[in-house]
């Protein structure tokens, strides 16, 4: 009887992208670190594992708003040039560290990393990382999953149906643009399930989601199997969808907390200490000097890290390995557990439990990280326990249990609380005023042409960065707020002024011009998909 | 742009529910025994129609100043509304707005005495008459309310309303009606120290664990 353990990885980043590099270089640095610290060593295991013969499977969520970064030329330059920087700073630092044997060996290993990431992603990926995502996608070891264009909480949009879909169509529009294949899942962004969502979802093709817990565990009508098979919803029987159905997977609950939880992997005092870099700790001068920063400039991480958690003592990278292939062991033993539990309730079906992980554990939050997954991975090929997409879980979809989901999220004390609350509850009056203008314009204006075209399709662009998820996360967790604030304020400001000039009848080219230029996201951009569905 | 989109090489790339879905968009008639072929072609001549009908210019004027950048948004879109949005299953969200024309209208009336959240609880969505209600005080200056929710409703209007002193009041604006979550069942046999059956397979889930913290968080939401 085949045991199922499915690993879901999500990689999302808000469309941050500036031409100065010099005035955003903090908020570049997210993209570029999670380049170097996630993707490209992510992609290095897939390729390691094909070079071995390894017919991995894994699922893997890459939003909208990041393939739009991956695949722009101006990031791309951008990024080498922050690899140049750093590998210049870790030239000085060799030698400055020549006579402390350990520390020299760190700067060492992150040198030689850097040097790498450079190679790969110059020579060997040719600046492209997507087609790297895409060919393990058509080999079937990668399941690619479709997400809303900008990750937008649709549960704060849950009465706005031409919202819901045109956060879906442009989430499936850029699959099929970076993909090139349509996909079977679509991930929930925040897994915000609200009422409702499931005959969006199947009206454009897909086949499941996946939700938090509570979402399946509270239905009227609880899931005999738990969560370790699908269910599907209960949709309307009175619409043309009650012949079609969407699958619902449940995340296991305890995968988050087990690797960045309190007490949780990650903390391990023996691995890398992620906060203390070497760009803070030496001085100024030697900085610039390096050309690492300018003269008076913020000081940005150069991923030069020389330290685990435990206090001052220097990163052992043997230590730190050999920690994730035990923490790796335990992650395994206690899923293997629980679908051995499962298996034993189930009367002859197949248990699968499906394991969401945030793309930041594995290598930026969490240095060891994807040393830690690929020995997961690797543990599964002398087991029972099989790794598997979702997709093919589904099966016959009309054989799972019927339930009638309950509102969730895995955020927040469950519900996205964080995304609405003192700090950022001001910003939804807005958004949701701007979802009311845009369905509005875009009934209004169905066959225009030329500028006006121009401009409605900026307006969609406009409105659906201002419904970024991360900005009203950003506010809340106090990361980057200012910055976070000012982007969500330009967005809707934007906006705006496209629904003053389409009623006026009057713009500047000038600004329209520069605001196009400066958000490329999405340039296929249609505004009808925000028309109301006839 | 949307001429792009309309070339053959990109419908066919497109699921037959999409070319519906396009066709509709543009007007187009589809007849039941649908021909994918048959639509992609109709598209292409709608597509080939809008071209020659194209107008050269968008009969804008171009050459409007460039917006100021440093504007603050608005306060107010001065239309007054009122929306409410399910924050979790104990709160709930509402967010006003209030015309200047209305604004002035009651402030400055001499028999104006309080404004009011009117929060009321229906039964079913049709339903005129609220199964309970009640009125939570605001200032004319506030513009969102954090609102406690009962449990075992059903479905939650708020309105907004102004009193005068001679006893009339005044509904300014009344928000749809959103439904709330049914409390699960399991809810009610379910508190802690209480001894719950959960078989093995709900436990291995992470029942126990959920209904723990979902107690420790909502316990409003439990009904004795």
């Amino acid at each position: 009887m085949a045991k199922n353990l499915v690993l879901t990885i999500i990689a999302h980043q808000g469309y941050i992208r500036h031409e100065n590099e010099g005035d955003y270089a903090l908020q570049n640095d997210i993209l570029f670190s999670a380049i170097s610290q996630t993707y490209l060593p992510l992609l290095d295991m897939f390729h390691r594992f094909e070079n071995e013969g390894i017919d991995f499977k894994l699922a893997m969520v890459l939003s909208p708003s990041l393939c739009s970064l991956l695949d722009d030329e101006m990031i791309k330059g951008q990024y080498v040039r922050w690899l140049e920087k750093r590998i210049a700073l870790g030239e000085k630092e060799v030698i400055r560290l020549s006579a402390d044997e350990k520390l020299l060996e760190n700067a060492k290993s992150c040198l030689a990393k850097a040097k790498k990431d450079l190679a790969d992603f110059v020579q060997l990926y040719s600046q492209n990382l997507l087609k790297e995502f895409a060919y393990f996608s058509e080999k079937g070891n990668l399941e690619l999953l479709s997400t809303c264009g900008t990750y937008a909480f649709l549960p704060h949009y849950g009465d706005m149906t031409e919202i819901l879909n045109a956060q879906v169509e442009v989430g499936l529009y850029s699959h099929r643009h970076y993909f090139g294949s349509n996909p079977d899942g679509f991930y929930l962004p925040f897994m915000g399930y609200t009422p409702g969502i499931e005959k969006v979802l199947r009206s454009y093709g897909f086949r499941y989601t996946i939700v938090d817990i509570r979402s399946i565990l509270f239905s009227e009508n609880v899931p005999e199997n738990g969560i370790f098979t699908p269910v599907r919803c209960d949709m309307d029987t009175g619409t043309s969808l009650s012949q079609s159905s969407l699958a619902l997977f449940a995340q296991d609950p305890d995968t988050p907390d087990d690797i960045i939880g309190q007490g949780g992997f990650a903390s391990n005092p023996v691995y890398k200490n992620q906060d203390k870099d070497i760009a803070f700790e030496l001085s100024a001068q030697e900085l610039v000097e390096a050309g690492f920063i300018e003269e008076n400039s913020a000081r940005i991480p150069s991923y030069f890290r020389y330290w685990n958690n435990d206090g001052d003592k220097v990163y052992d990278e043997k230590a730190a390995f050999a920690q994730a292939e035990k923490d790796a062991e335990t992650f395994f033993n206690s899923k293997k557990a629980k679908l051995d539990g499962a298996e034993a309730c189930m009367a002859g079906k197949e248990p699968s439990l499906l394991c969401v992980i945030d793309a930041k554990s594995l290598g930026q939050d969490w240095a060891e990280g994807l040393v830690w997954l690929e020995k997961v991975i690797r543990k599964s090929l002398s087991s029972d326990i099989s790794l598997s997409c979702p997709a093919p879980l589904v099966g016959n979809i009309f054989s799972l249990q019927k339930i009638t989901p309950y509102p969730g999220a895995a955020q927040g004390n469950s519900y996205g609380e964080d995304l609405l609350d003192s700090s950022n509850g001001w910003m939804i009056r807005y958004t949701r005023k701007m979802c009311e203008r845009m369905v509005d314009l875009s009934d209004r204006f169905p066959n225009e042409t030329g500028l006006k075209v121009r401009l409605l399709n900026l307006g969609a662009r406009e409105l659906m960065l201002a419904q970024s998820g991360e900005w009203t996360k950003m506010i809340h967790d106090g990361f980057f707020p200012e910055y976070a604030e000012k982007r969500f304020k330009e967005a809707i400001k934007a906006f705006m002024v496209v629904f003053d000039a389409l009623g006026s009848n009057s713009v500047s080219t000038e600004w329209l011009t520069r605001i196009e230029r400066e958000h490329i996201i999405f340039p296929w951009m249609n505004f009808r998909m925000f028309s109301p569905k006839k | 742009m949307e001429n792009k989109l309309l070339t053959l090489a990109h419908l066919e790339t497109l699921s037959s529910a999409d070319l519906i879905a396009l066709a509709d968009d543009y007007g187009i008639d589809i007849p039941d025994d649908l021909n994918r072929r048959f639509i992609i072609g109709e598209l292409l001549e709608v597509a080939e129609e809008t071209k020659s009908e194209e107008p050269p210019s968008s009969g804008m004027n171009e050459d409007a100043e460039i917006p100021e950048e440093n504007q603050e948004l608005p306060d107010s879109f001065n239309e007054t509304e009122i929306s409410v949005i399910l924050r979790n299953p104990a709160w709930a969200f509402v967010y006003w707005d209030i015309s200047a024309e209305a604004l002035q209208k009651i402030s400055e009336s001499p028999r104006f005495k309080n404004i009011v959240l009117r929060v009321s609880y229906f039964d079913k969505e049709e339903d005129v008459t609220p199964v309970e209600y009640y009125d939570l005080q605001i200032t004319l200056a506030d513009r969102e309310q954090y609102i406690l929710l009962e449990s075992g409703k059903k479905f939650l209007r708020v309105d907004l309303v102004a009193f005068f002193v001679d006893g009339n009041y005044d509904s300014l604006t009344i928000s749809e009606k959103i439904r709330l979550p049914a409390t699960p069942a399991i809810f009610s046999k379910a508190f802690p120290g209480q001894e719950v059956e959960i078989p093995k397979i709900l436990e291995l889930s992470g029942m126990k664990k959920l209904l723990k913290s979902h107690y420790e968080k909502y316990r409003q939401s439990f009904v004795e």
